[in-house]
This record gives C-alpha cells, sequence and structure tokens, in this order.
C-alpha cells in the first residue's frame, strides 16, 4: 500500500528500550500535518477528468525554461521529481501532459480545504500552500480520537474536493511532519512518543527536518551519519559550531520541538499581489501599462473583497534576461481602488524601467494593509464617487462572474491575458483558453 | 529699546501671540515673539509662515525698538514675577526683564531676522459679527479632518455671496453646514478654506470680542481677521472645495423629532457598550411607530439598549451610525429638540434643527 521505502505498522507495539517520560514526555500534546499530495497536480487532475490516471507535470509556461513545481504520483513513480526541468521530466516519463500552473485555482482550493479543517479546530496553521498543521490536543473531547478526527477529515476532502492527502499525528509539529512523509500518498501515520527513538534515530539524519545538502555534509564530517547520532551529539557543541541553529537540531532530533501551532499566520494578511509571465516579451509601454492595469484591478479586487486597503504598492519587473528587480511606492493614503494602483505601479514602472528594455514578468502587489471601514463615505469627490463605482462593480462581479463588467480599456486586452476562474466548474470555459494547446480535454 | 507696561497685559497677550509661535520650529527666531515698542504701544506678533497673530497692548516707552524674545520662556518669568509692572531695557543682544527686586536676562534675536507677514494683494474686506464667526466655526470645525490626503478637508469653507454667508466642513463621512442671512448686505463673492487649526486659535479669542464686529480681508492666498486689538492672519487651504450641495439629501421617507439632552443621554448610554475594534462607537438606531431604540452590542462585553419617544411621520427604519458623529451634532445644537430625516439604511441621514440655517449630513454603517 505505501509508496514509501519506509514502512511500520501504524500502532508499532511498545518498545522496552525507549524511554517512558522525561525526554519524551509531552504532555499529551497532539499536533497533525496535513499534506496534500502532489496537490497542484491533483487539482489540475480534478478541474481536468481526462487527466486522471495520468503522468502530469505542473509548472510554468512549458514554451519557456521553466522547471516542475509538481508531479502527478503517476509521475513520480517513473522517478519525476519537483524541481526537475520539463526536459528532464519528460526523458523519465515521455507520455507526461504538461499543465501550466494557475496560483489562483491552487488558492482557492487552499481556502476550501483551510474551511474542512477549521469545521475542527480554529488552530489551523498554513506551513505551505499545500501543508497545513492542525493542534488537536483539545479536539479529542469533541470529536474523539485524533486518529477519528484526521480519517473523518480524509474523507470529507475526498467526498467534497476528491482531493487525497498524508496525514501525521505526532505530540508536536516537527513529528507531526516527519509521519507525514512515511505513507505517500494518502497515508494516515500516528507516532507515539514511545516510538521515537525507534523511528527517528535509525534514519540518515537527511530525513530531518531542517538538514539540507550543505548541513549533511558538515554533520557527517563530524561523524554524524544517523538522527540518533544527531541526538547523542553534546548539544554544547553542536551550539559552538552552528549557534542557535545547531542547538534547535539537537532539540529536533531528540524529538522536542516546543513551538506552537500558530493560527495567526494564516489570520493576519500582510500583502497581496498578482504577477504574471506576458505572453511575449515587451519593450511597448502601452502594452506593460495595460497588463498593469489589468493586475492591479485583480489585486484591487482582492483587497476589497477581503476588505482591505492598502498604502504600499510594489511593482515587479523581469526583464527577457531574467533580471528582476521590485520597487515600491508609499501613497498618501490607503487605498483599493483599481486605477490608484494602476497609476503608481506604471508611475513606477516609468521611472525605473528605461525604453527599449524587454520585459518579461509583471507583478502589482499592496501592503501596509489596514482593514477597510463599513463607515460609508459621502460622495462628495471623486475618490468618493469611485469608491461607490468599484462596490457597484463588485457586486456584478459576485453575482455574474469576474469577466461581466470591466474597464473599457481592458476590453480590449492583450491575447491570452484572461485566465480561467478558479475551480473545477470552469472546464468547459477553460477550453477556450488560447494558451491551453497542451491539455487534451476529454469532452 | 526701553519701556515698561503691566505685566498681567502682558501675560495674556503673549499668550495670544504665542498660538502662532513654533516651539518646535528648526529656526530659532520662529520660537520667538517679536516685541515691537512704538508710539505708545507694545505689538507682540508670533508667525510660522502659515499663521500669524498681531496683538498689542498699551506701554510707556523710553526708547523705541524691537527686538525678539523667546516666547515660552518670557512668559514662564512673568509668571513667577510678583509685581504689577514690568520694565524692559535691551542691551545690546540681551533683554533685561525686572519686576520688583527680580533681575532677569533674556539673550535675543535681531528683530530683522523675523519674517514679515505676506503682503496682502487683490483683497476683498467686509465686516462680520464676531457672533456669526463664532458660531459659525463651532458648529462646522469638528467635521473637519486636517489628516487626510484630501486637502480640502482640512478646513472650514467660508462661502460667501451677496447677502448670505455660509461655512461648511466635511471629513467624507459627513458634512456640517452652517448659513447666515445677511438682510441688505453687500459681501464680495469669495469661496475659500480656512485651515483648521487658525479657526481653533480663533475661536479661543473670539469669546472675548463679545458683540464686535469683526474686519475680514480675503486675499487670494490668504485671509486675515482683526478684532479687539488682535490681528490675525492665516494662509488659505490650496485647493478647490467640491461641490457639497449635491450631498445634502432633498428627500425623505421618514422623519423624527427627539428631545435633544434625552437624545444626547440615550447615544452616550449606548455608545457605552460599543467597544469592539472593527465597529467602535458602532450604535444601531431603530424608529418603530412612536419610539426610537439606540442600541449596541460587543462580544464579550455586553450589550445595551435606550429607547425614547419620538413623534414620526413615515416610514420606520434600523440604520447605523457612529455615536461619536451624533454626538457632534447634538453638542453642535442648541435648541430643545432634533429633527433626524431618512430614506434607506444606507442613505445619508440629515440632522436638523426648527432653527433654520444648520443641516449636518451624517453617512451610516453598514452592518
Amino acid at each position: 500500500m505505501a509508496h514509501g521505502a519506509k514502512t511500520f505498522g501504524r500502532r508499532a507495539p511498545f518498545l522496552s528500550g525507549a524511554p517512558v517520560g522525561g525526554a519524551f514526555d509531552y504532555g499529551g500534546r497532539v499536533v497533525a500535518l496535513i499534506d496534500m499530495n502532489a496537490f497542484f497536480a491533483q487539482v489540475e487532475q480534478i478541474c481536468n477528468p481526462s487527466l486522471k490516471g495520468k503522468a502530469v507535470l505542473v509548472g510554468g509556461n512549458p514554451k519557456k525554461r521553466t522547471i516542475v513545481a509538481a508531479a502527478s504520483y503517476e509521475a513520480k513513480n517513473k522517478g519525476v521529481k519537483s524541481g526537475m526541468s520539463y526536459y528532464e521530466a519528460l526523458r523519465l516519463c515521455p507520455e507526461a501532459v504538461i499543465v501550466e500552473g494557475n496560483t489562483s485555482k491552487y488558492l482557492d482550493y487552499c481556502y476550501r480545504i483551510v474551511a474542512i479543517f477549521r469545521e475542527f479546530t480554529d488552530l489551523v496553521e498554513a506551513f505551505s500552500i499545500d501543508e497545513a498543521f492542525l493542534d488537536l490536543t483539545h479536539v479529542r473531547n469533541l470529536f474523539g480520537e485524533p486518529e477519528d478526527v484526521c480519517r473523518r477529515i480524509k474523507d470529507r476532502l475526498y467526498e467534497e474536493l476528491e482531493l487525497k492527502c498524508s496525514v501525521g499525528i505526532g505530540p508536536n509539529k516537527l513529528v507531526a511532519k516527519m509521519a507525514a512523509d512515511w505513507h505517500k500518498p494518502d497515508g494516515l501515520t500516528r507516532v507515539w512518543p514511545e516510538e521515537l527513538p525507534h523511528i527517528l534515530w535509525t534514519l540518515p539524519v537527511e530525513e530531518l527536518v531542517g538538514v539540507g545538502r550543505h548541513m549533511k555534509r558538515r554533520l557527517n564530517s563530524l561523524g554524524i551519519e544517523t538522527i540518533g547520532n544527531l541526538a547523542d551529539y553534546p548539544q554544547e557543541l553542536l551550539k559552538r559550531k552552528y549557534g542557535v541553529y545547531g542547538e534547535l537540531l539537537h532539540q529536533w532530533a531528540n524529538g522536542v520541538d516546543d513551538s506552537e501551532v500558530d493560527p495567526g499566520v494564516f489570520m493576519t494578511v500582510k500583502s497581496m499581489g498578482h504577477s504574471y509571465t506576458l505572453p511575449y516579451d515587451t519593450d511597448d509601454e502601452e502594452t506593460a501599462r495595460q497588463f498593469l492595469f489589468w493586475l492591479s484591478d485583480r489585486v484591487a479586487r482582492r483587497l476589497r473583497s477581503d476588505g482591505y486597503r492598502g498604502r504600499t504598492v510594489t511593482l515587479t519587473v523581469r526583464n527577457s534576461d531574467m533580471f528582476c528587480f521590485t520597487r515600491s511606492r508609499t501613497l498618501p493614503a490607503a487605498t483599493a481602488s483599481s486605477h490608484k494602483i494602476r497609476d503608481a505601479a506604471v508611475e513606477l514602472f516609468r521611472a525605473n524601467v528605461p525604453p527599449g528594455v524587454k520585459v518579461r514578468l509583471l507583478g502589482v502587489g499592496m501592503s501596509n494593509l489596514e482593514t477597510a471601514t463599513r463607515q460609508r463615505e459621502l460622495s462628495i469627490d471623486s475618490e468618493s464617487a469611485w469608491d461607490r463605482v468599484f462596490e457597484a462593480v463588485d457586486g456584478v462581479k459576485n453575482r455574474y462572474g469576474d469577466s461581466a463588467i470591466t474597464f473599457a480599456s481592458l476590453v480590449d486586452r492583450p491575447k491570452r491575458m484572461v485566465q480561467p476562474k478558479i475551480g473545477m466548474f470552469l472546464t468547459n470555459r477553460e477550453k477556450g483558453r488560447p494558451d491551453s494547446p497542451l491539455i487534451p480535454f476529454a469532452d | 529699546m526701553k519701556f515698561f507696561c503691566s505685566r498681567d497685559k502682558l501675560i495674556k497677550n503673549l499668550q495670544i501671540a504665542q498660538r502662532a509661535v513654533d516651539a518646535k520650529s528648526q529656526a530659532a527666531v520662529l520660537r520667538n515673539v517679536l516685541m515691537d515698542a512704538s508710539g505708545g504701544k507694545l505689538n507682540l506678533v508670533g508667525y510660522d509662515h502659515r499663521m500669524g497673530i498681531r496683538t498689542s497692548i498699551d506701554c510707556q516707552i523710553d526708547t523705541e525698538g524691537s527686538i525678539t524674545v523667546p516666547c515660552a520662556l518670557l512668559i514662564d518669568i512673568l509668571g513667577v514675577m510678583q509685581e504689577e509692572q514690568v520694565y524692559f531695557t535691551l542691551e545690546d543682544s540681551s533683554m533685561k526683564v525686572e519686576c520688583g527686586r527680580s533681575k532677569y536676562n533674556l539673550s535675543c534675536i535681531s528683530a530683522d531676522d523675523f519674517p514679515p507677514f505676506p503682503k496682502i494683494e487683490g483683497k476683498d474686506t467686509f465686516e462680520m459679527e464676531a457672533g456669526v464667526l463664532e458660531t459659525g466655526i463651532r458648529q462646522t470645525i469638528f467635521a473637519t479632518n486636517p489628516d487626510d490626503h484630501r486637502a480640502f478637508m482640512g478646513g472650514v469653507l467660508l462661502n460667501l455671496e451677496k447677502n448670505e454667508i455660509k461655512f461648511v466642513s466635511t471629513d467624507g463621512h459627513r458634512l456640517a453646514m452652517r448659513k447666515f442671512d445677511v438682510p441688505g448686505g453687500s459681501l464680495p463673492t469669495q469661496k475659500v478654506i480656512i485651515p483648521t487649526r487658525t479657526l481653533n486659535e480663533l475661536l479661543r479669542i473670539l469669546p472675548d470680542a463679545g458683540e464686535e464686529k469683526v474686519k475680514v480681508t480675503v486675499d487670494v492666498k490668504s485671509i486675515s481677521f482683526t478684532l479687539d486689538g488682535v490681528f490675525v492672519t492665516s494662509r488659505l487651504v490650496e485647493a478647490e472645495y467640491p461641490k457639497f450641495e449635491k450631498v445634502i439629501p432633498t428627500r425623505a421617507e421618514g422623519q423624527c423629532r427627539i428631545n435633544r439632552t434625552r437624545m444626547m443621554g440615550s447615544v452616550r448610554g449606548a455608545s457605552i457598550m460599543a467597544r469592539s475594534k472593527e465597529n467602535r462607537d458602532l450604535i444601531e438606531i431603530n424608529v418603530t411607530d412612536d419610539s426610537i431604540k439606540f442600541t449596541s452590542s460587543t462580544q464579550d462585553v455586553g450589550s445595551a439598549s435606550e429607547e425614547l419617544e419620538v413623534v414620526k411621520k413615515g416610514k420606520d427604519i434600523r440604520v447605523a451610525f457612529n455615536s461619536k458623529y451624533i454626538l457632534d451634532f447634538l453638542g453642535a445644537v442648541e435648541e430643545d429638540e432634533v429633527v433626524f430625516d431618512y430614506t434607506e439604511e444606507l442613505d445619508p441621514g440629515l440632522f436638523h434643527t426648527d432653527m433654520p440655517g444648520y443641516t449636518y449630513v451624517l453617512m451610516p454603517i453598514k452592518v
């Protein structure tokens, strides 16, 4: 059943050699990590059922030099890994279908997933777009044992979103994270505190969270080959060699991790932004301006629908030499108006991109966010009149979809500017996308 | 330069001039007050390039002259002195201040370094009753917002037509307007925005002016007021005031009349429980057949409900407002009864009294 090489019983028998209490007494904490397996590839397979059961590679525009961001398990089984170039991946798995990634679609799924988690506990920390920690310590009283809760979450994810995930349950975030990696895909692993030495310590040191290629080399040179070696190594020496990080690694090797599941990471939005790789490199200011307007409008709409206003506008530009830079400007007042964000972005563009430079990617972001008040404004000047306009526009978009209404100057937008709206219901509309010739549609 | 004058009068007038002295200015001379003794008068001038105040008192002059002295320091010194007469003698760049047996020396800066008031050009001059100016400012000043990036919100609009004076202010959430008729008046047609700070200082000076007339001079970039021996000049807010008339509702679908002092108590009461972070001061108003109810609630804190009898015409309504804004209105009028005109829950509410002239438009909060 398991795809990984490492397997062990879901509830390994109590190991007589393992210490009880002391270093492994976790005060009854239970933390789960839920990892959506090959998330982007799964979502693409759901949105386009013809991709089901096929090897799918998700990444950037396949015509450009980009890498695989996610591969479906069909591709992974042939040796494809995230981070490979398309060329490498296709050599290993020639039948793979390449799909260009769509962040907003994945984010939308991410929100839906987290909404399900939140039905069980409000202590949800989004660790990345496809992983989240759940603190289940006190959930026991409400929904039962952590395994049962996680099984229910797994069922809900599959029934409602058709998504599969791996779950790791442990006494803290570190162990939960490592446990989730053991049974992939679609696994559920609980690691009991007393099992830790047996499971953890025999593993090679690079399996420990936080030990990368370079750290592995350094640790190996100290004679540390397994996590057990690291756990036995004097903490003082590690601290002297690698500072605070050395101390942390030693704790982790011993299965100690006091960090809390922090829901704030998900709750507080610090910035919002959209970037877009242009379908063709351009040095035409008018084209760039139009893309910037389109991006600004998307950012502004997101700000408005989440009830924010932002003060700092950040422009990201990557030119055809792949040189990338960002420039920011702080406005006199916080805004969520598309045209105001655009004006600032265009001004930044004009001031920082010399004529003749070919632009490859543009991004517009807003930070320095504040919550918009619900106090209505008098329509005394053009600014408050615009607020009314956007309110009406948002109303239309909420009712009839994002493409129902837009600025006149964006109607005649450059080809391929429209991205399909999030979600699985749009498969048919997606068909009309001029930039998706690589996706074979079943219907 | 040598003179003596009354200590009390000097302190009082220094405190008036001090309002235009920028105690935090980088330029030392602007932290000073200009003292100019000539023609039997001691003129005291404070000026920070945006606002200037000149006031004068009688004094006995031995030798005429002018100098600038640190304003706050001089007031401190005069405050601790005991005798009625205070004697000033300028020696080189040091001012000797004597009163009874007290002797102080203050380092001064030459009057030549003190910036002159801007020249007034293309002026319109007219007179206004001090009471009109005071009421007009008092009933509108609270609805300005000098912190907004929209410059026109940083002051009160003084809109003059032949026989009508209008004071208008807005902060984007509300608009206050006070109108005075000047029968048989021949006022110049003018539309200027006076900075909130200048008006605040004027308000402090005005109650002393009593029934007097205030001489107002309007220029392209500045305005000045002369009253009771005090001359105040100020730069105007350089912005165009938007067409404010269009936000004043012209029709209403309901109206209720409420006792002002009772309403003040009820609104204050309800606002006590409006403490949530995102909806601070939000109170809901519910008008039904013969009653008006003010309610508020905050999770984990509690809730409040205050009910009053009203005389109602037209439809019922449920609407939410910022209680501070309502209290501002209730505090600005003096009549016993106030009138609240309304249309829909997201449309502006209109507050006024039976005395014509004062209009207060308030935008609701969406709940």
